[in-house]
């Protein structure tokens, strides 16, 4: 009987199929040489990194890079998830606001063997550049790059206003609101709200700007809530002048080509001075950067200078000696360096820096410039974030969006962050 | 009457059987009953999953007396639930009733009709959904096209944000359309042919007949939906980016657990939540058997 | 007459466009999916035509290979593997347990039934995070086995079903094999198997269609992108901050619901039967 015999080859394969099962991880590991290399990013980082991966397999053909990247957003979810199943991959991409939660929790490895045995050649690396990368004494991640919070604008929506540049080392919150109320009335491009991948950078720098600083060692670092309070009353103003775009809008994650300001919308846009060449790509016209503006009666410098990221090795990677080649060549290689133009920061090696230099491709300048401009202007940085800062800065998202929707008042808003921050970080 | 003809229970059947649900049983214990006492227990203690669980007693619940988020997943699922599934039972009916004809083409819009609910569990058509509702997105091109202009953003508006949700559940009716349209055809057709001869109209037949005889398929399919309805997560967490965005409006509740244990490691807390959601479902099924006596029509014993 | 049947050719006429509009709004989203699939990325935007001005394979070509270190011949092919195991397992698994409720009288048969049934209202979430933890300890984080062994122990759906079936089955049937000298398991093997055919073809594909749209388990169980399935690939791929190339992922989209649709074709009539079959007899 033909079905009799359908009825045997199923019941064989169900005998065979298991021990297939048990097979074939097994021959998924043999494979071996892989090193898997995890980073955040957007699609011009995305892009060069990968490109990276591609140079570093055609010279050392014996390594097979295996890439995974995500927004921001989702990032630190995914790698959690790993952690906790023991999966990290062998070189990630690291923040320094998380770095002393991964160190403390011993999920990350030192990196002074591989320097010590000279996988890692730091010799034209100034000491400075690594101490944002140290916790008692010992490496836990190499900075790519400097990093500093900044804003870029569109040069031609404001002369098409009528309005001069503004000298960013010194202007003041209310030149920056007078401009974009200015824009708006001339030429109907409005403003984007302030930081809304993640609000905190924005009144973070007010804050400093008090004099305080965002996180003590029990709760929030500051009692004055003047800063934060202005923070929002700035775009409640421009939102009821018709100058804001709807948060409905600018809230809802998309990549930089789907941003309001590359499609021009917005005449700013507050970002990492790293994600400038992204934004540039993605708008494709000239675009200036500057410094975050001045709060009035300001107290101390706002602005500070930071790792941008960090490559890391997690304490139990697979094919941690791969990793530290690969960051190694990163790092250090010249021809690399080149195609990667400093998208993650300006390169922190001496020889590399100064070989970006003279390469001054236009955008690249820009970002050097801004580094020295905001290098004068700026403050040291604080202490990394308290172990619930995620809680925390999940809750300061949802705040703003009820502030800018206005289902909550200005004050009941800041009330709710003061409140609840010390609530979730106690 | 085969029962008391048949032998007796023997040893050997006894082996046999359990021979033959062994594979079932195995894993019932290993998958399910296992995993439920530790469920239980992990409920009533604090566990990051790195160290050990520390018992707290009812910490985890008292914990959730005060936590927005909960009750705000709460607030989620229960609206989704009960606006989506009423919904869908309603179209599904309501299509079925339109298509319980002789036309030939019938098949074909069966198919058609069935294709979403076929494809609508898939993260192509998540992904894909977020596009339509985006600001830029299709309905507002659509919508442009016959004459409203508007940027309204319905996945960036906490108002509208779960109704994507919403009426990606309604759109997907068509199993549950099949299921009735196979209902409404087993109805004999001397029961209509009867209430013709007595006179009886279209909306009499319908209110008397069609309606009676399809409330044991409602009843079971309101069950087996809202249950489904109280765990959705895929689509939830595909859409809205993994975050419940906007302003928490799509955070269901699955969302919310799978946030607890695999964001913030709480793996206790989240134990616990998934007890309250089964205090939930029992009570919704309980209170859906209970007042079915009073509008689900049973045949009559003596029918069969 | 006449009017009559004009009327009633009325009647058929506005039927048909009705559904038939219906049936466009809701097949819509899934057009409008597939014709982007063929357009390139400033058409799908830009253009609010639904067909493609022109047939372009670009956006597969590029999709499919994903992130240039793996490809979605990587995806596709751990896809299938977790699919057609989990489904082989799981629809012999059920017949069999299905066989042992419905035909033999052993002790505590109706206890352990009614077990299964409450397994089919418990939540996954209850047991999410306990079976998270054992695997996890197991070391069985990253590997399909979490995924697929679950499967081998047959799944309450589809046992229900084969029960069903198999209780329409005269017995007379097995007595007259028993009198051929059959066992129980020749029994199951020779004479039940083969006549639940239809059972056994809607649990199939059902166990396909449930496997190759799982999400939840793949995410949690599997973290490395080698043996991500492509649901979770295409989860990858569209993250919003970082994705651009709505056509690849499109395309990508497409050919991740091709699998589902062949089914579908082949086998409607088994579908609508299984539908039927489950959710009628509560």
């Amino acid at each position: 009987m033909k079905r009799n015999r359908m009825f045997m080859l199923a019941l064989v394969a169900l005998v065979l199929l298991p021990g297939l099962l048990f097979a074939m991880p097994a021959a998924e590991e043999k494979g071996g040489k892989e090193m898997r290399l995890a980073w955040w990013g957007n699609p011009t980082r995305d892009e060069r990194t990968l490109k990276a991966a591609d140079m570093f397999m055609a010279k050392y053909p014996e390594v097979k890079i295996e890439s995974e990247t995500t927004g921001w957003a989702g990032y630190w979810d995914k790698l959690n998830t790993q952690a906790a199943a023991g999966s990290l991959p062998d070189l990630i991409q690291h923040d320094y606001a998380y770095m002393l939660q991964w160190v403390t929790r011993n999920q990350l490895a030192d990196l002074t063997p591989y320097i010590k045995d000279g996988t890692i050649d730091l010799s034209k690396v100034n000491d400075s550049f690594l101490t944002g990368g140290m916790v008692d004494g010992k490496l836990y991640g190499i900075s790519l790059g400097t990093n500093a919070v900044c804003l870029t604008y569109d040069p031609a929506v404001l002369a098409k206003a009528g309005i001069a540049k503004p000298d960013t080392a010194t202007w003041t919150w209310d030149d920056f609101e007078r401009i974009a109320i200015e824009v708006y009335r001339k030429t109907g491009v409005q403003t984007i709200p302030f930081f809304t991948t993640d609000p905190r950078v924005g009144f973070e720098h007010l804050i400093r700007q008090q004099g305080d600083v965002l996180f003590g060692t029990t709760g929030l670092g500051f009692t004055d809530v003047s800063a934060l309070r202005e923070f929002y009353a700035i775009q409640l103003r421009l939102q009821d002048a018709g100058a804001l775009i709807k948060p409905e809008v600018a809230f809802v994650s998309v990549s930089p080509e789907e941003g309001e300001f590359a499609k021009g919308r917005s005449w700013v846009e507050f970002i990492w001075s790293n994600q400038f060449v992204a934004t540039q790509n993605a708008a494709g016209r000239p675009l200036e950067l500057g410094l975050m503006p001045i709060l009035k009666g300001a107290k101390a410098k706002g602005t500070y200078l930071k790792p941008s990221m960090f490559f890391s090795i997690p304490a139990k990677a697979a094919n941690p000696k791969d990793a530290a080649r690969f960051l190694n060549y990163f790092l250090n290689d010249i021809e690399v360096n080149d195609m990667l133009m400093g998208e993650r920061g300006v390169p922190i090696p001496d020889d590399v820096r100064n070989h970006m230099a003279t390469k001054v491709d236009a955008i690249n300048k820009q970002i050097f410039d801004f580094i020295s401009l905001a290098s004068t202007n700026s403050g040291p940085i604080d202490p990394p974030d308290p172990p619930a800062s995620g809680e925390f800065l999940k809750m300061v998202r949802d705040v703003t969006q009820e502030i800018l929707l206005k289902r909550i008042s200005l004050d009941a808003g800041v009330a709710k962050i003061m409140n609840e921050g010390n609530n979730i970080l106690k | 009457m085969k029962q008391t003809i048949r032998p007796k229970r023997s040893l050997a059947d006894d082996i046999a059987g359990y021979a033959f649900i062994s594979p079932w049983l195995l894993g019932f214990i290993a998958f399910s009953v296992i995993p439920i006492f530790f469920s239980l227990y992990y409920s009533f203690t604090s566990y990051d999953i790195l160290g050990s669980p520390v018992f707290n007693g009812l910490d985890n619940f008292r914990r959730m007396a005060h936590d927005k988020l909960f009750w705000q997943s709460l607030k989620v699922t229960f609206f989704y639930a009960f606006i989506s599934v009423p919904l869908r039972l309603l179209f599904a009916f309501f299509v079925a009733m339109l298509f319980n004809r002789g036309t030939r083409a019938i098949r074909v819009y069966q198919a058609v009709y069935y294709i979403p609910s076929l494809v609508g569990g898939s993260i192509a058509i998540a992904v894909m959904w977020r596009r339509i509702f985006i600001a830029d997105g299709v309905l507002n091109a659509v919508l442009a096209k016959i004459g409203i202009i508007t940027d309204y953003s319905w996945i960036g508006s906490p108002d509208t944000a779960i109704w994507t949700l919403i009426i990606l559940a309604v759109w997907q009716f068509g199993s549950s359309m099949l299921i009735f349209l196979a209902g409404l055809r087993q109805i004999p057709t001397e029961y209509y042919e009867a209430a013709s001869i007595d006179g009886a109209g279209a909306m009499r037949k319908f209110a008397h007949i069609t309606v009676p005889q399809i409330t044991p398929v409602l009843f079971f399919n309101l069950i087996m939906q809202l249950i489904s309805g109280f765990t959705v997560f895929t689509q939830a967490f595909v859409v809205s980016g993994g975050t419940g965005d906007p302003l928490n409006s799509t955070l269901v509740y699955a969302l919310y657990l799978y946030q607890r244990a695999f964001k913030y490691y709480d793996m206790g807390y989240s134990s616990a939540m998934a007890w309250v959601l089964v205090l939930i479902i029992g009570v919704m099924t309980a209170i859906v058997f209970k007042t079915s006596t009073s509008w689900v029509f049973y045949e009559s014993k003596e029918g069969k | 007459m006449a009017t009559q049947r004009t009327r009633h050719l009325i009647n058929q006429t506005i039927f048909h466009i009705v559904v038939i509009a219906l049936g466009y709004v809701m097949l819509y989203p899934i057009l409008w999916m597939v014709f982007n699939s063929f357009k390139t990325n400033a058409e799908i935007f830009n253009s609010g035509v639904l067909l493609p001005s022109s047939w372009k394979l670009d956006n597969f070509v590029r999709g499919w290979q994903f992130n240039r270190s793996v490809s979605f011949s990587v995806f596709f092919k751990n896809s299938f593997y977790y699919t057609i195991i989990s489904t082989i397992g799981a629809v012999i698994a059920s017949s069999l347990v299905g066989y042992g409720f419905a035909r033999i009288p052993f002790r505590g048969r109706s206890f352990w039934y009614a077990c299964m049934f409450l397994t089919i209202m418990l939540p996954y979430q209850v047991v999410m995070v306990p079976q998270f933890i054992i695997f996890h300890k197991l070391g069985w984080v990253n590997t399909f086995k979490p995924l697929i062994i679950p499967q081998f122990a047959g799944v309450p759906f589809f046992i229900f079903l084969m029960v069903q079936f198999i209780r329409q089955i005269p017995y007379e049937l097995d007595d007259s094999a028993k009198i051929d000298g059959c066992n129980r398991f020749s029994i199951y093997s020779r004479i039940i198997f083969p006549l639940i055919g239809p059972a056994v073809i809607t649990s199939t594909i059902f166990s396909f269609y449930w496997r190759w749209d799982d999400f939840l388990g793949p995410l949690l169980y599997l973290n490395k992108i080698r043996l991500f399935t492509v649901s979770l690939a295409l989860r990858m791929f569209s993250d919003p901050m970082t994705s651009t190339d709505w056509g690849a992922i499109f395309a990508m989209g497409t050919l991740s619901l091709l699998p589902v649709l062949i089914i579908f074709l082949i086998f409607q009539k088994h579908i609508v039967q299984g539908l039927v079959t489950t959710g009628l007899k509560g």
